[in-house]
């Protein structure tokens, strides 16, 4: 329990979100009250998700915790719908790093050019936040 | 006097009944009968005559078979856009300079038709076709023609068009950015192109659509461009088409680049699939 909040940080309604319990039940968790032998594997299976991130050396954030992996699900959300969170992470860590890569060749590729104008910026539709008069 | 309030039943793609065609004296260079569509947007539609005090009108007819050069926005001078009727589906044609202006007041003695109704999905296709007007990204003519002389408008879009879900933009970065001249076919414009591909859903899929996508975009363009006799390109070298992550892609990059027009892409899905506004 501990490994996992201290990696992911999640907040105590993710995690109870995600195990379907109560925010209670968590708490109890972390103060080393019994466990059901189902939820202790899925907390074994949060763990060993969380030592993989770890190792990819990324960082825990909002962003990256509430990023989409597959059928439109998060992590929290496919650990809740009963998936692996270990096998979500490692997509999760496939996802970045080809985004990684992509990112580089990107960047290396538009490198040389110049910044975009200012008139650039401009020449983009906007809402009309002020709509009356 | 009619007076006019934000409660108006008008609303854009609305339709005017006959007798509101008649009353207002709508004519247009079309052949009868005459379809009326408000064009207006609804905040428009809904400020006091004092600050805005038509209602744009668009004109058009009846067309017994849509033309495919005209529907999901693909023309911006002409389009054909279903209409959902109380006796039978028909499309209506458009042409952009058919529009009139009404007086708020005039329109406002009559109530849409309730017979005849634009669907959702249409009603966006009629908002882009209409912004299209006005703001449309241009390619220099000479990469516009090479392009379209082989009829690679309609390659990319065969190849792209099953996959709006995955794919929902297509990014040309021409001779880099600069205003090259080109001088004949030996002179070729240097072509990328991105695909953006959507991570909203499932990344990896998407990853894997979009790439498969690149890998037959590049052969198209070898097929029609590189001379394997000489091992050169003419008129345009695709020098690449990468998949790339909308997590990747920041709004920034994305003004290095034009995009190419696949909204009709997406507006031909069913259902449409999310686009990129410009």
């Amino acid at each position: 329990m501990s490994k996992i909040r201290d990696i992911f940080n999640p907040t105590m309604i993710d995690l109870a979100k995600s195990f379907a319990v109560s925010r209670q039940a968590v708490y109890d968790w972390q103060a080393g009250k019994p466990i059901s032998a189902e939820n202790a594997e899925r907390l074994a299976d949060f763990a060993r998700a969380a030592d993989l991130f770890a190792l990819e050396g990324l960082t825990a954030s909002a962003q990256i915790l509430r990023r989409t992996i597959a059928n439109g699900q998060n992590l929290f959300e496919i650990v809740r719908n009963g998936g692996s969170a270990e096998s979500a992470v490692r997509k999760l860590i496939e996802i970045v790093r080809r985004e990684v890569h992509q990112r580089e060749a990107l960047q290396a590729r538009l490198a040389r050019r110049p910044h975009p104008s200012r008139e650039v910026y401009k020449d983009v539709g906007i809402p009309m936040l002020k709509e009356e008069g | 006097m009619t007076c006019w309030s934000r409660q108006t039943p008008w609303r854009q793609g609305h339709v005017l009944p006959d007798e509101a065609i008649l009353a207002l004296g709508l004519s247009s260079t079309k052949p009868h009968p005459i379809i009326a569509i408000v064009v207006s947007h609804d905040c428009d539609i809904a400020q006091d005559p004092s600050v805005e005090p038509d209602v744009e009108v668009l004109l058009g007819c009846k067309v017994l078979v849509p033309d495919g050069n005209f529907t999901h926005a693909k023309n911006p001078r002409k389009l054909h856009l279903p209409l959902l009727s109380d006796k039978s589906n028909f499309y209506c044609e458009l042409v952009a300079t058919e529009k009139k202006l009404v007086k708020k007041e005039d329109i406002g003695k009559f109530c849409p038709d309730p017979s005849v109704s634009v669907l959702p999905r249409d009603r966006s296709t009629l908002q882009h076709w209409l912004a299209a007007r006005y703001r449309r990204t241009a390619f220099p003519d000479e990469f516009d023609r090479r392009l379209n002389k082989c009829g690679l408008p309609k390659k990319l879009a065969d190849i792209l068009g099953p996959l709006g879900e995955h794919v929902f933009a297509v990014f040309f970065d021409v001779d880099e950015g600069d205003d090259v001249v080109r001088d004949g076919a030996d002179d070729p414009y240097s072509l990328r192109i991105d695909l953006l591909y959507s991570t909203m859903s499932d990344p990896l899929l998407s990853e894997k659509a979009a790439t498969k996508a690149a890998s037959e975009i590049s052969d198209v363009f070898k097929k029609k461009f590189f001379v394997e006799s000489a091992g050169t390109w003419k008129n345009i070298e695709l020098i690449d088409c990468s998949a790339i992550s909308d997590e990747v892609m920041t709004y920034k990059m994305s003004l290095f680049y034009k995009r190419w027009n696949a909204d009709y892409i997406s507006f031909r899905s069913d259902p449409p699939q999310p686009i990129l506004s410009e």
